[in-house]
Formats: structure tokens, sequence, C-alpha cells
């Protein structure tokens, strides 16, 4: 098989892995300030909606166009992030998904979203290297927070959120940060998937897609940003994978969910498990 | 430079603090003592506006302290340590004292996306003044460990490290030698005579008598949340009212 037929097959799935890659990241970003937000499908949906319109039906350039699909959510997020952050924990959980819902409902009902049938014929404009860039300074921002005094407060907030006050903290301004920034990356992924797949319609950003991105976190860790990436990409190809077993798919992607939670509940990416591998295989050859 | 005026707090039907009336002044080594649940803490949780009193005045250098929230506090110069230790356990040391200089790292956003030298620079100080704290208190060489495997001694020490990055003029410590070996505590003692020597002002907590007699210019003594006796060491120490209260806590339950 050559190049150009494999890629022919398989673009799609490779673009998914970075795009589904950033998503996770965009739910580590707000997990690693403690914040349990499941509104991230729903940022990526209204990411993917502007972008789509402005190229479909304004027919203004890509790049402008994933700008776009980047602020609006993270204006949003702005807005709603300012009363719903005074939640935590399940409180936050349930009422990100309640914003889920309503996304849904209006993009459901808008007549610019196309309402149930959503939008067809998106331009495929996305190639690997946008999807590489995004992904990269994506990393790159995530990153430099986390070395800087911003990593340290999230961290800090996530731990003990009322001594992070105390050290002089502002701990609603950092967490609204990670929130919106978390949107903004949530937002530039729909852009980008939005222009590969050609069709969009409301049911992609729903309660299922919510979990499933919680869930890309979840399985590769949150000790750093290498294990949403892994998650990310493994529940990407994962259902490519069990294609052979069919009807049963489902329920083997959920068994190894399972036992991931089960057996590495920090995740399959946990630094500190490698140490301890490491070091024990140290001993052993001493001995 | 801290004054309490009349000061309540109610919890439901408790009243945790009634009517306190209290100031600390510039560079005293301050002492609260009273017997278990007579609100001392809920003094120091007032002070750092985690919760609002419920009547009364709060002042700290002639501003008053109502409304103001809790980092704004921390950053006018009030720091604190806790009475149940309330580190960043699994943060290393250094990065736990670094935390505590959140607010005097000064660098923008775009400095650290782009790390910037201004950005570098501070960081690299910031490690510099973190690594001092950690040596005054004694625990320079554990810099890099997790805070949560300290021992118990160890994680009070690095509490008041972390108290001390913020550069407050305010130090209010609860409890600073609760669960300490005799070792530990002169240790602190001697800690607490430096800063003083620093010109750093001290209002403390502490059930150890020796401790706060050995430290403090003056000590008052709370009861039921209210204060019944204030004056020097050797005064409260003869107050009969404060040897009622103590003897009378100290009855077989
Ligand atoms: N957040 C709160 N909610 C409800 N009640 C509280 C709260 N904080 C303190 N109290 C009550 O207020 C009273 C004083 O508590 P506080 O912790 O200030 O006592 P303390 O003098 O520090 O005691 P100890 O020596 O045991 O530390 C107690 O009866 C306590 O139960
Ligand atoms: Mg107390």
């Amino acid at each position: 098989m050559d190049w150009s037929s494999w890629w022919d097959t398989y673009s799609t799935l490779v673009l998914s892995i970075g795009v589904y890659g950033m998503l996770a990241l965009s739910i580590y970003l707000t997990l690693s300030c403690g914040l349990l937000s499941l509104a991230n499908a729903a940022f990526m949906g209204i990411g993917a909606y502007m972008s789509a319109i402005a190229t479909l039906q304004f027919e203004w350039p890509f790049a402008f166009a994933l700008f776009l699909g980047t602020v609006l959510p993270a204006a949003v997020a702005f807005l709603i992030g300012i009363p719903v952050l005074r939640l935590s924990g399940v409180y936050l959980a349930m009422a990100t998904l309640g914003f889920g819902e309503v996304v849904r409902v209006v993009l459901l009902n808008l007549d610019i979203t196309g309402g149930p049938l959503g939008l067809n014929g998106i331009p495929p404009l996305t190639t690997w290297w946008h999807v590489v860039l995004a992904l990269a300074l994506t990393v790159a921002l995530l990153q430099a927070l986390r070395r800087s005094r911003i990593g340290r407060a999230f961290e800090a907030i996530r731990e003990d959120e009322t001594a992070a006050r105390l050290m002089g903290i502002a701990t609603d301004r950092i967490k609204l940060l990670a929130f919106v920034l978390g949107a903004a990356i949530a937002g530039l992924a729909g852009g980008l998937n939005a222009h590969y797949t050609f069709t969009l319609s409301p049911g992609n950003f729903g309660f299922e897609s919510a979990v499933d991105i919680l869930t890309m976190a979840v399985l590769g860790g949150i000790q750093g940003v290498a294990g949403p990436l892994l998650g990310g990409a493994i529940l990407t190809l994962l259902p490519e994978l069990l294609r052979g077993l069919q009807e049963f798919r489902m329920a083997a992607n959920g068994l190894i969910l399972i036992a991931v939670v089960l057996f590495m509940p920090q995740g399959l990416w946990d630094p500190a498990r490698f140490r301890r591998w490491r070091r024990s295989r140290g001993t052993r050859a001493e001995a | 430079m801290l004054k309490l005026e009349g000061l309540s707090r109610q919890f439901g039907g408790v009243r945790a603090l009634d009517d306190v009336t209290l100031t600390v002044h510039p560079e005293q080594v301050y002492g609260l003592i009273g017997p278990n649940g007579a609100g001392k803490t809920t003094v120091f949780n007032l002070v750092t506006g985690l919760f609002p009193p419920t009547g009364g005045l709060l002042e700290f250098d002639g501003r008053s302290l109502q409304g103001v929230p809790p980092h704004r506090i921390a950053q006018r110069g009030i720091a604190r340590t806790f009475q149940n230790i309330r580190l960043f356990q699994e943060m290393t040391l250094i990065d736990n004292v670094i935390v505590g200089m959140h607010a005097h790292l000064p660098y923008h956003f775009w400095d650290l996306l782009l790390r910037t030298p201004a950005f570098r620079e501070a960081e690299r100080r910031a490690r510099a003044r973190a690594l001092q704290l950690l040596h005054r208190v004694g625990l320079g060489t554990l810099c890099e460990e997790l805070a949560g495997n300290l021992s118990y001694g160890n994680q009070r020490k690095l509490e008041i490290a972390r108290a001390l990055a913020s550069r407050p003029r305010l130090l209010l410590l609860d409890e600073p030698v609760a669960g300490m070996n005799a070792t530990e505590k002169n240790e602190i003692m001697a800690l607490i005579r430096s800063l003083r020597q620093d010109r750093l002002t001290v209002f403390m907590i502490e059930h150890d008598m020796r401790f706060v007699m050995g430290l403090c210019d003056t000590v008052a003594v709370l009861n039921f949340g209210r204060i019944i006796a204030e004056g020097k060491p050797a005064e409260i120490q003869a107050n009969p009212a404060v040897i009622e209260a103590y003897l009378g806590q100290e009855e077989p339950a």
C-alpha cells in the first residue's frame, strides 16, 4: 500500500488522535486545578460550529475561522465561569453537564447551525500540519504554565484551596483562567475537527463525548501532559483495533477502562510508578 | 498593628467569640492561650478573612479588614500556619515555599509564555530565597522531598517557612510546637527569637506554657470566647481567674 492510499484510508484516524489529544489536554488543564468540569465537549461544539459557519457560510479564511472557534468558547467560558466556578466537586460536574445540554439544545434549534440536520459540506481544510502545530502550541502552553507561578497555583488549589487562598493566591481568578484556557483549547480542537469530518450535528457534542473526554484524561493519567495525550490516542485507536470483535467492541472498551482504573488509579502514564519500577529493578540487579 | 475591637463570632447557637478586644503592637510576640474550644483558632480565622465576624471591628495597620478577601489580607502582610497542618502534600518542600511567594513573583503572563529574562530571573531568585528559608528552619537538605513524607515536627517547620515566604509583617502561628519533642521545641523557640530580631511581629496560639512564657511579651487568655486576662507572662501566671479556667478544664472528665 503506498503512502497516498494509506493516508486516504487513515487520515481521519490520525488527525483524530491529535484532536482528541488536545481535548484530553483541555480537561487535564481544569483537572490539574482541581476542577471537575465536563463542559469541554460543549466548548468543542461551539468552536466547531463557529469555525464551520465562518468558512462555509461566510467563506472567511481558515485561520480566521479557527481563531473565532477558539475565542468564542473562551468568551462563553468566561461568562459562565464566574457563577459556575463557585461550585466544586460533583456540583460543578453537574452544572457543567447541564451547560452542555443547553449548548446542545441551542445548536439543535438555531437556523444558522442547521438545526437537527447540522452542517454539511464543510470544506476539508484541516491538514496534518495544522493539527501538529495546534497540538505543539497546546503542549508548549501547558508546559510553560506548569513551570511557573500559575502552574504552582493550580497545583496548590487542587491540593488545598483554602491554604492556597491564605498564601495570597487569587484562587477565583486562577480557576477562571484554567477554565477559559481549557475552553479555548477545546474550541480550537473542535474547529480543526469540523474541517476534516465534513459534517457536524448537535449530537456529536453531548453527554457521551463529555464522558469520553474525561475518560481519556483519567485513562492516560494527569501527572503531566504525556498522560492525556496517551489516553486520547488509545481511546481513538481502540475502537478501530477492536473492530474484529464487532458487537463486543463497546464491552471490551469498557472492560479495559475498568481494569485500568482498578489497577492503575493514577492512569497509564504515572512517573511515580515508573520511578518505583526503575528502583525495584535496580535493587534486584544489585542482589 | 493588629487591632480587634468588640469582635464576635457565632456558629449557629455557639458563641465562639464574644466581644474580644485586643491589640498586637509592632515587633511584639503576642501569645493567646486558653482551654480547648475557647475560640483561639477562630480569632485567626477571622483575622485572615476565612469567614466574617458577626460583630466588632478588625484593623491591620490602621486599615479595616472588613470584607477584604483572604488573598488580599495575605498580600497586605499577614501570614499564618495551621493547627491541623495544611501543606501541599504532593509538592516538594521548595515548591511549597515558592507557592508562599506567589504574590511576589513580578512577571506577567507573556513573560512565562516566552520565558523572558525577567521570568527566569524571578524564578531563579524565588528558588534561591526558598532554599534560604528552608535552611533557616533546618530543612535545607530535604528541599526536593515531598512535603507529605516529612515527620510531623518537620511539617510544622515547613509551614513556618512557607508563611515566611510571603514576607509578612505579622505572622500568626497556631500551636507551632504541638506534637514536637523537646529538641524541636527549642529549635522553634530559637527561630521565633531570630524572627523577632528581624523585627517581625508574631501572634501565636500555644498550649505549652514554658514556650509561651519564655517567648511572649504579652499574653491574653481566652475562655469560652471571652478574654479573661491580658498582661505580662508573670502576671498571667499569678492571675486567679486564669488558674481557675485551667484548673476547671483539667478536672477529670
Ligand atoms: N467553622 C466552624 N463551624 C462551626 N463551629 C465552629 C467552627 N470553627 C469553630 N467552631 C466552634 O467554635 C468553638 C471554638 O473553636 P476554636 O477552634 O476556635 O477553639 P480553639 O480555642 O482553637 O480550641 P483548640 O485548643 O482545641 O484548638 C468550638 O466550640 C468550635 O466547635
Ligand atoms: Mg485551635
